[in-house]
């Protein structure tokens, strides 16, 4: 799976594909940082929805960028069509997760809060990133081609399931009580954000369970797309 | 009868609403060269991405017998179109023998074959996205053929490839059943269903509409007149499967040989520098003349 991986990498690095969502991300690390002093949890908070983003544009762009006939030799080759698939989910999660170990140690090398973090905070702060980058791969990786024909419809369907998750809080404050069990269908973003910042008022449990939720929700997609792979072949 | 390599049992595959493959069964035995021919969208790649094992099915079994070490059937499998990839070739076959779990060194010297008997020795480190069709097609083939897989299959091989290039791959394809792998290739070309295939399936509307196996009484024999030097001549004669006699004449050499062991037998000649003159059939060989010193019985 390492030698599929490393072809997956090679073949993605030279579709240029991840240089616009990368790009973007750099720069908006920049200027949210390029104010100072910052406060830590919230800025992290902040980052932390980034980079959601940002890994779902590059989980959309990376699950379909082998050619068709490509993927079927690959496949032939690796002899497993679930390795092939999480070969592709490991590949994304080290790149999102050499990202979340940049977002968090840059503002504390170059000084940009208004306090040093203790190790504690750059620790929860580093896995709420890489929950919420792996959250953002396995929902887009739900659009791929092969499960929605049409590029349209994936696309306005991503951007769809992308706002209600951004906006799981306020949907699930506006239901009435009685409903608000409905809301956990949404992707647990808000409640990484929501613990994130107030962090001087969370309590360690209210924090587990924010970092489980995501990490939770993400196992329940990955297998739910791996069972539809291996009924849709080619 | 050979021993069965895989069998489809009342296959059904439906795109959309559409019957592509209408309860087809077929079973494909081991050793043997299967054509299936017929019109375009009859459901040809769909059954051969059927029996590559990715192609799904909406109803039927698919069965597939163990290969002799009782481990997971070896399938090389050449899809129609090959794509214009950001990879030279060798980096390519490379990382495709690599996640196949092919030892580092044999690959490389599996691939250095290839790349010989393809003739492409010289463009190992050219980017992919510059070959030609007929280039990227031997590609193709190549990463089918880098462990030699017991069912190999090919979805239109030659299909917009030149004369030339087209006569190249049927030689190596002759090789390869010759070497007793078994092949399965959805063409329109006569020449190859001719040239190699023992089997001819056709299949109209997503159904077998016939299938016809060659009979290999009424032509199991050709003659192959060449020339070459002595010792080499020997030498690809005594390596060869398959000579019922040999004889020579003046300055040639007549080889009566199985039909089914010609191509190899013609291929090897070739690539040791002898000359064809004519090959011909006959209809049974004569086993029953005196053997001479010149003549050997297989």
């Amino acid at each position: 799976m390492i030698s599929m991986m490393a072809f997956s990498f090679r073949y993605y690095l030279r579709s240029y594909r991840y240089i616009a969502p990368i790009l973007i991300y750099a720069l908006s690390l920049y200027f949210i940082y390029s104010v100072v002093p910052n406060p830590v949890m919230p800025s992290y908070s902040l980052t932390s929805s980034l980079l959601f983003l940002i890994s779902v544009w590059l989980g959309f762009g990376f699950i379909d960028v082998e050619d068709e006939t490509q993927q079927v030799i690959s496949v032939l080759h690796l002899g497993n069509v679930t390795k092939y698939y999480l070969s592709k989910i490991y590949i994304l999660l080290l790149i999102t997760s050499v990202m979340s170990v940049i977002t968090t140690c840059y503002p504390i090398i170059f000084d940009k809060f208004n306090k040093q973090p203790t190790i504690s905070e750059g620790l929860i702060a580093l896995v709420s990133h890489i929950a919420l980058s792996l959250l953002g791969i396995t929902i887009s990786f739900l659009f791929t081609h092969k499960l929605i024909a049409k590029l349209s419809y994936a696309i306005i369907g991503l951007f769809l399931v992308v706002a209600v998750t951004m906006a799981g809080a306020g949907i699930e404050n506006s239901l009435p009580t009685d409903y608000r069990l409905f809301a956990r269908i949404i992707p647990p973003l808000s409640p990484i954000m929501d613990t994130l910042n107030n962090f001087e008022t969370t309590t360690s449990s209210e924090i587990a369970l924010a970092l489980f939720s995501p990490l939770l929700y993400s196992s329940i997609l990955l297998w739910m797309f791996l069972k539809l792979m291996t009924k849709r072949l080619f | 009868m050979s021993k069965s390599m895989i069998s489809l049992v009342n296959i059904e595959r439906k795109f959309n609403s559409k019957r592509v493959l209408n309860n087809l069964s077929l079973t494909i035995y081991e050793r043997e060269v299967t054509a299936i021919i017929g019109r375009n969208g009859s459901g040809k790649s769909t059954l051969l991405n059927i029996m590559s094992g990715l192609g799904t099915f909406n109803k039927g079994n698919r069965e597939v017998r163990m290969s002799p070490l009782n481990r997971k059937l070896s399938i090389g499998y050449a899809p129609d179109r090959f794509p214009k990839l950001r990879f030279t070739a060798k980096e390519y076959l490379l990382y495709m023998g690599k996640i196949r779990g092919m030892d580092h060194e044999q690959l490389l010297k599996r691939i250095s074959e290839l790349f010989i008997t393809f003739q492409l020795d010289t463009w190992d480190t050219q980017q992919l996205r510059t070959f030609s069709k007929g280039m990227l097609q031997k590609v193709n083939i190549m990463q089918a053929l880098l462990e030699q897989p017991d069912l190999l299959l090919l979805d239109e091989p030659l299909s917009g490839l030149d004369i030339q290039i087209q006569d190249e791959l049927i030689h190596i394809l002759s090789q390869l059943k010759g070497e007793g792998v078994t092949i399965v290739l959805s063409t329109h070309e006569r020449d190859v269903v001719q040239r190699i295939a023992d089997r001819v399936i056709e299949i109209k509307n997503g159904e077998i509409a016939s299938d016809k196996r060659k009979s290999k009484s009424t032509n199991p024999y050709k003659i192959v007149e060449f020339i070459m030097d002595e010792i080499k001549a020997e030498q690809c004669c005594s390596h060869a499967e398959g000579i019922i006699r040999r004889d020579k004449t003046d300055g040639s050499w007549l080889v009566h040989i199985e039909a089914i062991k010609c191509d190899a037998f013609v291929y090897n000649l070739l690539n040791n520098g002898g000359s064809i003159v004519t090959i011909g059939i006959e209809r049974t060989a004569n086993k029953d003349r005196s053997i001479t010193d010149t003549e050997v019985m297989s």
